[in-house]
């Protein structure tokens, strides 16, 4: 009989070398990035492991001799429980489509599609609550969507905004829920709805876990370490989710991105975007509003506000922002 | 009894059942995923609904996996989900007695 053990990789190097050669032996990248690591053990020999990272489900694997043992079944469990005990009543899955099946079985539910991978959802609340969410802020008429970070937001970002807001009756700004970025998911909201207060046909709304997210795309959170095949998989995965829950729900017909120059990641995630929408959606690369020069990006933004930078700063920022910045920050000092 | 959040009780465990409640304007939906779906699927509903119906739940999108649960684990999973899902602390044992058999 099998027996659950959670697995300590940096501490256990036997059982972290037997877990790196089961993940080997199932074409499985060694992944370290990972919270937890649940292992089932016959004796001392490894048979099957799955790993939690923050809500995802990463790195699960049964070895080929030991499979139809429902081996699945103890270690989905263990990471619920793990979950469960920080209050997080869901999870997601990314597999290949060949072993989406077995996760189907354990209440999972796919979410979206790529050519080799999967995304799996379980639990609550979910995609359903977050379409649900939408429908309350949808406005009639035409309408294109802007996916943003605004780590913080630019005239660069308003730009983009102005320019899609005089082609369309309404634009959703989806801002970033993720918790990687300088400015909590929190601030970076309100700084976006001050900043488009001058643009009334502009509905301002948080991605949840459903857009460019640890989930849907954990690489963006890696930029400069991003393994762009890896990127490109995610990217891929992201896009379909987007033309096919987000886009229709909300009745988006257009996608606007500023002209990526900077970042290969962003790049890779533009050109997934593109080849995802092809015949359904449209995706209108805008040029980078230009200051002194060079394009104007949230990581100047950044640079400048390390080096208190106060006339950079006026010439990235709208005023109302960078007095927010000011007024958010001296509490921090 | 009113379901105020989603909650939900039960494992992944051979011969048990995860139940997963969550709010609904009205009615009941029961998304049933069993390992004995073409033998007992009406029944495993038949019993959530019965014990959704004691408990006087009207309005409840139920989602459940099942792995092959006896009725009487059906029933618990479906009390506790709905206790949960109510923020209901203290069981009516009593109540609860009177029908579950």
């Amino acid at each position: 009989m099998a027996e659950l053990r959670r697995i300590w990789l940096t501490i256990n190097r036997e059982e972290a070398t037997a877990w790196a050669a089961l993940l080997t032996k199932s074409q499985l990248a060694v992944d370290h990035q990972v919270d937890v690591t649940f292992g089932m053990f016959e004796g001392e020999t490894l048979l099957a492991t799955a790993s939690l990272y923050g809500q995802i489900i990463k790195c699960v694997a049964v070895d080929p001799a030991a499979q139809s043992e429902n081996l699945l079944a103890p270690l989905i469990q263990a990471a619920f429980d793990q979950l469960r005990a920080d209050g997080v009543e869901h999870a997601f899955i990314y597999t290949k489509p060949s072993t989406q099946t077995f996760f189907s079985s354990l209440g999972f539910t796919p979410l979206a599609a790529s050519q080799d991978v999967v995304l799996l959802e379980r639990g609550y609340p979910d995609l359903d609550d977050y379409l649900q969410f939408l429908r309350q802020k949808k406005r009639p008429g035409t309408a294109a969507a802007i996916v943003m970070n605004a780590n913080p937001f630019t005239r660069g970002h308003h730009y983009l905004v102005t320019q899609a807001a005089s082609q369309f009756d309404t634009v959703y700004v989806f801002v970033l829920s993720a918790e990687h970025s300088q400015f909590s998911a929190a601030d970076r909201l309100a700084m976006v709805k001050l900043g488009t207060q001058d643009l009334p046909n502009v509905v301002v709304l948080p991605t949840r876990d459903y857009m460019v997210s640890s989930a849907t795309f954990p690489s963006y959170f890696l930029k400069d370490r991003a393994d762009l095949a890896v990127a490109k998989q995610q990217a891929q995965v992201d896009a379909a989710l987007f033309v096919q829950k987000i886009a229709p729900t909300l009745a988006i017909t257009t996608r606007f991105v500023g002209e990526e120059p900077l970042s290969p990641v962003t790049a890779v995630y533009n050109d997934a975007l593109a080849a995802a929408f092809a015949g359904s959606l449209q995706l209108q690369v805008i040029p980078r509003l230009q200051s002194d020069g060079a394009p104007i990006s949230a990581t100047a933004v950044r640079q400048a506000l390390a080096n208190s930078d106060q006339g950079t700063l006026e010439k990235l920022l709208l005023p109302q922002i960078n007095r927010y910045i000011k007024e958010h920050s001296s509490h921090a000092n | 009894m009113q379901i105020k959040h989603a909650a939900s009780a039960g494992t992944l465990e051979s011969s048990d059942i995860t139940i997963t409640l969550k709010p609904a304007d009205s009615g009941v939906t029961i998304a049933l995923d069993s390992s004995v779906q073409k033998q007992f699927g009406r029944q495993i509903k038949a019993q959530i609904e019965a014990a959704l119906k004691a408990l006087d739940i009207t309005a409840v999108n139920v989602v459940a996996t099942d792995k092959g649960a006896l009725d009487c684990t059906i029933k618990a999973r479906t009390i506790a989900a709905a206790y949960r899902a109510a923020d209901v602390q203290d069981y009516n044992w009593e109540e609860i007695n009177s029908w579950i058999n």
